[in-house]
Formats: C-alpha cells, sequence, structure tokens
C-alpha cells in the first residue's frame, strides 16, 4: 500500500466497505481540491499563463519556468496557484530560503487549501536541516492529503516525508483495494 | 564523499522531479474523468517502463507511478538504517 493512504487509514479492518466509507470520512474534505500545480487559481488568476510556466518547469526549461512565474506573479501577486508553482520551482532549484517564503506565502493567501499545503509540505521536507523539519513536512503532508485526497501528488510529497522520517504509515495489517485516488 | 552524497541526492530528486511530471498529468486527466491518454503521455510512460495504451485506466497508472517513486524514497536505503526505524512493507497498492 502506498504509505500516505496507510498513513491516512488508521482504522481498523472490518469490511472493504466499511473501509471505504471510513476512509472517505477521514480523508475526503472537499476543500480546494484539484490539480497541485497550476490550480485552482484564484479568481482574476490566469490557468493558461500559469500551465504555461509549469510546462516550462517540467520541460526543464528553467530559466523560461523563472520568468514566466515572475512575470505571473508581477501580474498576479495574490494568486496562491502562483506562489506554489514558483514554490516547487525554487525547491526544484534548490534555492529553499525563497522555496519556503513563496510556500508560506501560497498558504497565508488561501490556508486550506490542497495544493498550496501540499507543495508547503515539499518544500519543508527538501529544506528539512533535522527531524523537527522533516516532521512538521509530515504534518503538512497528513493535512494535505486530507484536505486534497484525489491529489496524486499531494500523496506523493506526503509519502516522501514519512519516509525521510523514517516512517512508512503503514500501522495495519490489511491491503486495500479502494479506488484511489 | 559529501560530494557523492549529494549528487546522489540530485540524481534521486531528478527522479522525483519526473515523477511529480507525469503524476500531476495523470491527476488531472483524473479529475477531468478523461477516457483517453494523450500520446506524449504514454511516451513518457513507455520511457519509465510502464506501457499504457490510448485506454488505459488512468487510476492504475497513477498507482503504477506511486510504486515507482517509492524507489526513490529515502526509507528505501538510509532512514531504515537509523536504529528504530521502523521498515517498509513490499505490500502493494491493490491485491
Amino acid at each position: 500500500m502506498h504509505p500516505s493512504l496507510a498513513a491516512c487509514a488508521k482504522t481498523p479492518w472490518i469490511s472493504l466497505s466499511l473501509v471505504a466509507v471510513l476512509l472517505l470520512q477521514a480523508c475526503s474534505v472537499s476543500v480546494g481540491t484539484g490539480p497541485v500545480l497550476g490550480g485552482p487559481t484564484a479568481s482574476g488568476g490566469d490557468p493558461a499563463a500559469l500551465a504555461a510556466a509549469q510546462a516550462d518547469l517540467f520541460a526543464n526549461r528553467y530559466d523560461q519556468a523563472e520568468a514566466s512565474y515572475r512575470k505571473y506573479l508581477g501580474s498576479h501577486p495574490s494568486d496562491p496557484a502562483g506562489h506554489s508553482g514558483y514554490a516547487l520551482f525554487l525547491s526544484y532549484s534548490r534555492r529553499f530560503t525563497e522555496a519556503l517564503a513563496e510556500a508560506q506565502t501560497a498558504v497565508s493567501l488561501r490556508p486550506r487549501t490542497a495544493s498550496a499545503i501540499a507543495v508547503n509540505t515539499r518544500v519543508h521536507d527538501w529544506s528539512a536541516q533535522g527531524l523537527t523539519d522533516i516532521k512538521a513536512a509530515v504534518v503538512l503532508g497528513a493535512d494535505a492529503v486530507k484536505l486534497g485526497s484525489q491529489s496524486a501528488l499531494a500523496h506523493a510529497f506526503y509519502s516522501e516525508a514519512l519516509a525521510d522520517s523514517g516512517e512508512n504509515g503503514e500501522n495495519n495489517d490489511r491491503d486495500w483495494d479502494v479506488r484511489r485516488p | 564523499m559529501g560530494s557523492l552524497l549529494e549528487m546522489k541526492e540530485n540524481e534521486r530528486r531528478t527522479h522525483l522531479h519526473e515523477l511529480d511530471s507525469i503524476l500531476d498529468a495523470l491527476e488531472r486527466l483524473n479529475l477531468r474523468d478523461a477516457k483517453e491518454l494523450p500520446a506524449s503521455l504514454r511516451e513518457r510512460l513507455h520511457d519509465l517502463g510502464v506501457e499504457a495504451g490510448p485506454r488505459s485506466n488512468v487510476t492504475k497508472l497513477i498507482e503504477r507511478v506511486w510504486e515507482m517513486q517509492e524507489q526513490f524514497l529515502r526509507s528505501a536505503s538510509s532512514a531504515e538504517n537509523r536504529p528504530g526505524a521502523p521498515q517498509r512493507s513490499s505490500r502493494s497498492f491493490t491485491n
């Protein structure tokens, strides 16, 4: 089982259907769900421009990605999705001080958004200087998957933080076949 | 020694970056309830060793990518060597 799913599912095994219900109750608070990157943008945001920046990022066109994110944030300084995307870019670039600032900005603009918290998880995890920082990333990751249970990336970032903390989240002996995410 | 570890860490994160990208693409398809996988995405999955047809189940593919991600998680190596660290399970996602 994927570690983040296991961590999210610390419930006794009774039946698969009950497990599914418990899992949904525990993990599927429908606040701020959506793709972790590039969405949802704030009202007045520009999803296409953000998607273009992200495409540059994932194509390893870092110079272009940085220019696109900066331009985007210049035009949309209050869009948490822009700050989250830029935070992830900065994290890949190992510019962790800036990444943390951008991730925090995203969370402060829209505190209960899975995407912002998921990126904050990754940034905290990768910038961690010790176990305390990693534990903080784990707490953030748990929150992210609770808010965005449908997000594959939120689960991925949470699993990574769990692994970095030395935990694997597998507290029971049961497998799941609940369709997730 | 330090630089070797750093190189390995950079390599690990490069792999995670690539998997992030694919997960993000799959996540978007899943949220749109898309029925068809773009050829470009199938090609990227193929490069990872995951064969996918045009109408492959997106959820299953996400699970495959998660499984691939697990090999790049730290607990597969260093974290398990820490005293008291729990052992990872090799159990799969779905039965």
